[in-house]
């Protein structure tokens, strides 16, 4: 489903993520937990590219998001002028390759890595690649903050996206000529049905007509998470979403949380709460310093932490 | 909302106590008369002759605030202007802009002339043509020196006043007069300020000095409060015109222009014409009424020979 | 002076010349400021979209005109605009310098107003255009949809209190005898020397315009929390 590649994110001089691959497939759940400034939240959106990786990719069923990466392909590497000089020096093809991604050789010569490499990397991009925001309808991301939109309402909140979505996809039929089977009328009335649906589901339709600023926190997130979903995501990424709520709208976020674990949707949830990763996640990653310094099972994270971070964030928060 | 009221209401009680007001209007017949004197017979087709001034200052340039639109710029400086245009036989455009801007109007070409009133400086000299000097009205400018009455007329040149202490009002033109005449002369002591006639009338009285410079028409009302005591000295200052008239700002190296104009002012001139205008502007600007300048509700001068009204 | 002589004196020149001061002076200087405002409004959401944009050379000639605009005084680009546009512009010497005032009022307003709509924007919580992009929204979608929406809410009420600055600054345009309430003043000291008088006139005059204005911009604001 998701594939993160060697993920590096430089701010500046400051490296968050040096180098972090992982692998998310359909229906799993993964935790990240670690300490604040481990670059667990930075992971998370780079894996919507809410953050531009910049070096490293990252594959979403089959699709690349980001722009090509020649260290993480082979063939690449080897179309390259510095590749092709170093093999005359005598290097080896292993030997050569090694001293290439080792020593970062290569991306300061973008350019000039002569036109086989530059048409390399524009064939892998243009057969791959997948336009950042269709790939982020099929991406939910709920908030640590919420963000709700202050100017609409709760039902335009949800609407918004599908139906400007459907607009522009009646927009795009249109122009390439092929039959246009929507109209501007029966897409909203999908889309307000769709959100009224789930508005119900969360007990919350009454509060369709009413704006954000006279709802609860819990009642916020919630329907952030809804908002999320009314665009069918195929995965729904967590920022700490219960961070900034008071203790006693927690639970009702968590049990949301957990329905949706139990409906098959695959997850990754940047947490505190310790007890909800422990129940639902099949996985758990350890961030720490821009790395995955451990991972696996809850009952192997949290009963046999290896690690000696790992060990005292847990003793700390535990 | 209320303080709003309240305010409204007073701004209305102050303006009915102020009870019916004076006529609308100023007394523009002569005015009118000269002007359409000047413009007869004008043509208009030697281009346009844009003149920038600062309508600001009656009665040589000033708004009737009666009138709108072109019209509404009146006074001495805008008979100049319209004089000069006929003769130049160009089409009269009036900018009106502040004094500092209508020199840069000038200097940046925007305007080809400024009339407003501008006396000669050296740095203006440096930096524009000037023209000849022309005279708002009678020459009331002379400057003089008045003494106690028992030397009234003994003095007739500078060196007469060997010995003596002659005093003058700050920061005006006689405190520069006096200095440029009296400075050389070691016997004579010219540091004597005072901050106004008052006190510089008081000075000579009780013998604290023994002459005053004043110009000559304050001079005449001095004398005629006090006749037994105070009077003329019999000697005026020796001022060049120049310094003391105004005269036309014209752009740096437009010689052309410069001698046009010239040409024009020296005609005025010739024909007497500036006493006329400025006694009108006096009556339009209310400086000054028809009977005390002796001209009729027609704007006609009445002169002796056409007989009493 | 005797506090009389100068009351009377006040109650002569209002009688009088009320018809230059209020109905001339109050609608040119209303007039001039209202089209510097609009037109420095549209303007200057001009420059904040070039600003935000992506032609390198634009966006830095824009950012050149905002910064000497907002660092060199008013009446310098009232003598600029004046004395050097018609050099650009010969059109301008066919008109009335209230044209060439006009527009310098206008992109002077402009520079300010880019600045006010640019942080109005800016202050909108950065969440909401990551929410909205989270959820596939384009650029201009959010912008349209998400952002401005809000932003609009910072930005009128700083527009509202341009708008109170500009009346006040329009008493430049004197300079250029431009019929505003100050040329008024010029105009009627220029006639009676009653300098004193004149000036208390004209500063009451204002002081009612700005105080009504600013009264009227409290309770647009109060009403737009409400909303």
């Amino acid at each position: 489903m998701l594939d993160i590649k060697n993920i590096y994110k430089n701010f500046g001089d400051l490296k968050v993520l040096k180098g972090v691959s992982t692998h998310v497939e359909k229906g799993e759940v993964i935790s990240l937990i670690g300490v604040s400034g481990s670059g667990k939240s930075t992971l998370l959106r780079c894996m919507n590219l809410l953050e531009t990786p910049t070096f490293g990719e990252v594959w979403m069923e089959g699709k690349l998001l980001t722009p090509v990466d020649p260290y993480l392909h082979a063939e690449v590497i080897q179309a390259s002028n510095t590749y092709k000089k170093l093999r005359e020096e005598g290097l080896s093809d292993e030997e050569a390759v090694r001293k290439i991604k080792d020593e970062d050789l290569l991306h300061e010569k973008h350019g000039r890595e002569g036109k086989e490499y530059t048409a390399l990397i524009k064939k892998i991009y243009q057969e791959n690649h997948l336009d950042a925001n269709l790939a982020r309808q099929k991406m939910g991301m709920v908030f640590q903050q919420f963000n709700l939109f202050n100017n609409l309402t709760v039902l335009g909140n949800i609407t918004l996206a599908p139906v400007k979505i459907g607009m522009d996809r009646i927009r795009k039929a249109k122009r390439a000529g092929r039959p246009v089977t929507e109209t501007k009328e029966s897409v909203r009335a999908a889309a307000e049905k769709k959100a009224m649906d789930l508005l119900k589901r969360i007990g919350l339709e009454d509060k369709a007509d009413s704006y954000p600023s006279s709802l609860s926190g819990g009642q916020k997130q919630r329907i952030a998470i809804i908002r999320a979903l009314a665009m069918d995501p195929d995965v729904m990424l967590f920022d700490e979403p219960t961070s900034a709520l008071d203790p006693e709208m927690v639970g009702e976020v968590l049990d949301l949380i957990k329905e949706l674990v139990k409906s098959g949707m695959t997850m990754v949830v940047v947490t505190h709460e310790m007890g909800f990763a422990r129940e639902v996640s099949d996985r758990v990653l350890f961030v720490d310093e821009g790395y995955i310094k451990e991972e696996g099972t809850p009952e192997e994270i949290f009963r046999h932490p290896k690690d000696a971070h790992l060990k005292d964030f847990l003793a700390k928060v535990l | 909302m209320k303080k709003l009221i309240a305010v409204l209401l007073v701004l209305a009680m102050v303006l009915s106590l102020a009870a019916c007001g004076d006529k609308e209007g100023a007394p523009d017949a002569a005015y009118n008369n000269y002007l359409k004197e000047i413009k007869k017979n004008a043509k208009t087709d030697n281009g346009t002759l844009t003149v920038a001034m600062s309508p600001d200052f009656a009665p040589m340039e000033f708004y009737d605030l009666g009138k709108k639109g072109d019209d509404a710029i009146v006074g001495f400086d805008v008979l100049l202007a319209n004089y000069i245009a006929a003769e130049l036989g160009m089409k009269l455009i009036i900018t009106p802009m502040s004094f500092d801007a209508s020199q840069a109007a000038v200097q940046s070409g925007k305007a080809d002339i400024a009339i407003s009133g501008f006396s000669w400086m050296a740095d203006r000299a440096e930096n524009y043509e000037l023209t000849d000097w022309y005279e708002a009205g009678d020459n009331e400018t002379e400057q003089s020196i008045i003494v106690k009455k028992d030397q009234e007329g003994k003095f007739s040149k500078p060196e007469d006043f060997a010995g003596m202490k002659i005093g003058y009002q700050g920061a005006s033109l006689q405190q520069q007069l006096v200095k440029d005449t009296f400075g050389n002369m070691a016997d004579v002591d010219i540091s004597n300020v005072y901050s106004d006639l008052g006190t510089l009338v008081e000075a000579l009285k009780s013998g604290k000095i023994q002459a005053a410079a004043v110009a000559h028409g304050n001079g005449e009302a001095i004398i005629a409060n006090a006749p037994n005591d105070i009077a003329f000295s019999g000697f005026d200052f020796d001022v060049d015109p120049l310094y003391e008239n105004n005269l036309c700002l014209i752009q740096k190296g437009n010689t052309e222009l410069l001698a046009k104009v010239n040409a024009a002012l020296a005609k005025a001139k010739e024909a007497g014409l500036y006493k006329g205008w400025y006694e009108a502007c006096q009556i339009y600007a209310e400086v000054k009424t028809i009977d005390e300048l002796g001209y009729d509700e027609n704007g006609v001068k009445i002169t002796e020979a056409a007989g009493t009204k | 002076m005797s506090f009389s002589t100068f009351f009377s004196n006040i109650g002569m020149l209002l009688s009088r010349y009320w018809h230059v001061f209020v109905l001339e002076g109050v609608k040119y200087t209303l007039l001039l400021a209202a089209i510097a405002v609009v037109g420095g409004t549209i303007l200057g959401a001009l420059f904040a979209l070039g600003k935000r944009g992506k032609i390198r050379p634009l966006k830095w000639l824009i950012g050149a005109v905002v910064e000497v605009v907002r660092g060199t005084p008013m009446l310098l680009q009232l003598y600029a605009g004046v004395f050097m546009l018609p050099r650009i512009f010969p059109i301008l010497n066919e008109v009335d310098d209230i044209v060439s005032v006009t527009v310098v009022l206008v992109i002077n307003s402009a520079a300010y107003t880019s600045e006010i709509i640019r942080s109005g924007i800016q202050a909108v919580d950065i969440g909401q255009t990551e929410a909205a992009r989270s959820l596939g929204l384009s650029e201009r979608t959010t912008m349209l949809h998400v952002v401005l929406p809000q932003a609009v809410k910072n930005i009128l009420p700083a527009l509202g209190n341009e708008f109170i600055t500009v009346v006040k600054e329009t008493s430049l345009a004197s300079t250029f005898f431009v019929g505003e309430i100050m040329t008024s003043y010029l105009k009627v000291k220029g006639n009676t020397y009653l300098t004193l008088e004149c000036l208390t006139i004209v500063g009451a005059i204002y002081f009612i315009l700005t105080f009504t204005l600013s009264k009227l911009l409290q309770r647009a604001e109060r009403r737009m929390k409400h909303a």
